[in-house]
């Protein structure tokens, strides 16, 4: 099957120089108290990209005010409103100021002040209702060099770890020889994957420090009381805890990696990156990652234009501010459930694709969203997001080595 | 495989290479098919999905190749076609210190 992928497609062109798929209007609420009015802003646009996302916590966290200040300067976003309640401790002013540094339209609207919800959701439809209708950004044109593209999985079965993921991984390897950037994640998920994927590192230091972000996520795994990591569970044919592991980490491909980093921290350059998503220090907000969403919003605020969200039981999410793209592993849900579905990968198990096939669709498919094609889960309304309190150190300097 | 044949084998080789493939749909016992390198293997019980056969002979102390990584370490010689799990293969890793932590070792049933 010979698929003819683009290598340029139309973008919108930032004032800081970045490059976006998508034109949203984000409305990020401050504290959960400010959800429903930043909701009921929204709702009238179901049809168009204005999109929700926050934070609900009252108490101040580093994490979420760089979370949202990422977000809120995503390449995909437009303009940003900021509503919030009055007396939470999230520092309003300074997000205000980071996105407007960017260059995009900003408001702040602040409920205790402006009299309540009513007026407040008056205010804030009046004004996301003069964005849609403002002029759009400048207009340019994308290649791979400029895009971002983060992968998760979801949902898992059996037939995950043969399709869906090592497709991608073949992806992954294809995109980042042609100059894209590549985000994988779930450390807690590659617990005997370490010593390969220290191997393809592409400096010691570097190998050093993908270890320990394993051994890292190992030890909170612990501390939250999960069941240590042993062969015992491993079923379905599965022998051991490597291979076991394998399943999830083959969505990184077999390329060198070349750097590590966290949440916000954006890739200088095209190559391929472990995201480590599991918070530094003493294991104390809870679990890590309490559901797929979470690591979704870590994967955009790096700077992911699109997500590859790979399932076999068949998850539906979405996300805000980036199209998700779903490929579903096996034949069987992608037959009960396709309308919330991309790319059937089980065709591969009945004989009726390669991997290849499979990863080319995909390759195609990346190129088309980019240039503006919906996927399913923007078509189904689908914008998950989720944002909780972590912590984390700075990323040391071997973890971005660069090419 | 390279797919669309009339009859695809039961098997499924992930990376060109590796030294298992993946049974992709239940066999029985005496089912014959041909394996990835030629020869005609006979299965001497039945197997289920997701089961790994050998797809070259494999040595005690060798790495088992499953999708470019090594699983772990062969425990004994397996011929090809015959069935790689724990009864022959053993995990090559060593889990970090934690307090609490079982290590894996390949043993389990």
């Amino acid at each position: 099957m010979a698929t003819v992928v683009p290598t340029e497609w139309p973008a919108y062109l930032r004032a800081d120089g970045r490059k976006g798929i998508r034109n949203v209007v984000a409305v990020a609420y401050l504290v959960e108290c400010a959800h429903h009015v930043a909701a009921q802003i929204a709702a009238p646009y179901g049809e168009r990209d204005v999109h929700v996302v926050g934070f609900p916590g009252c108490y101040p966290s580093d994490y979420a005010f760089g979370m949202l200040s990422s977000l809120c300067t995503h390449p995909n976003v437009g303009s940003v409103l900021l509503v919030s309640l009055g007396c939470e401790s999230l520092p309003r002013e300074a997000l205000e100021e980071a996105v407007k540094q960017s260059g995009r339209p900003v408001q702040t609207l602040v409920i205790q002040e402006l009299g309540g919800t009513r007026s407040t959701v008056a205010a804030g439809r009046e004004w996301v209702g003069a964005q849609l209708a403002a002029a759009g950004p400048q207009r340019t044109t994308m290649t791979f060099e400029d895009l971002v593209v983060g992968t998760i999985c979801g949902g898992s079965d059996g037939t995950s770890g043969l399709t869906a993921n090592p497709a991608v991984g073949r992806v992954f390897d294809a995109m980042v020889a042609d100059g894209a950037t590549c985000i994988f994640e779930e450390t807690l998920e590659m617990v005997g994957c370490e010593a390969d994927l220290a191997s393809r590192a592409v400096t010691p230091g570097l190998a050093t420090e993908l270890r320990e972000s394993v051994a890292k996520a190992t030890r909170y795994s612990v501390a939250m009381g999960h069941p240590s990591f042993a062969t015992g569970n491993a079923t379905g044919g599965l022998t051991t805890i490597e291979e076991k592991s394998l399943g999830a980490y083959s969505k990184s491909g077999r390329g060198p990696v070349h750097g590590l980093i966290k949440p916000c921290d954006v890739p200088s350059r095209g190559g391929l990156y472990l995201l480590d998503v599991v918070p530094d220090g003493d294991a104390r907000w809870g679990f890590p990652n309490i559901n797929d969403s979470v690591e979704i919003a870590e994967l955009i605020s790096c700077g992911s234009h699109v997500i590859l969200f790979t399932t076999g039981r068949g998850s539906v999410v979405g996300s805000a501010i980036a199209p998700v793209i779903k490929v579903c592993a096996n034949a069987e849900t992608y037959a009960r459930m396709s309308d919330d579905m991309d790319i059937d990968a089980g065709r591969i198990l009945v004989g009726a694709a390669t991997l290849d096939d499979v990863a080319a669709e995909i390759r195609s498919l990346i190129t088309d969203v980019a240039a503006g094609r919906r996927t399913a889960s923007e078509e189904l309304g689908h914008r998950e997001f989720v944002l909780g309190y972590k912590s984390f150190e700075p990323i040391g300097p071997a973890c971005h080595p660069g090419r | 495989m390279t797919g669309l044949d009339d009859d695809p084998p039961p098997y499924f080789l992930l990376l060109a290479g590796d030294s298992v493939v993946v049974l992709i749909r239940h066999v029985d016992a005496g089912a014959t098919f041909v394996g990835p390198e030629g020869s005609t293997w006979t299965m001497r019980e039945p197997l289920e999905t997701g089961s790994k056969l050998a797809t070259r002979a494999i040595t005690a102390g060798d790495q088992v190749i499953k999708l470019g990584m090594p699983i772990g370490t062969a425990t004994k010689a397996i011929a090809p076609g015959e069935l790689v799990h724990t009864h022959n293969l053993r995990s090559n890793f060593i889990a970090v210190e934690l307090e609490g932590a079982e290590h894996g070792n390949g043993s389990a049933d």
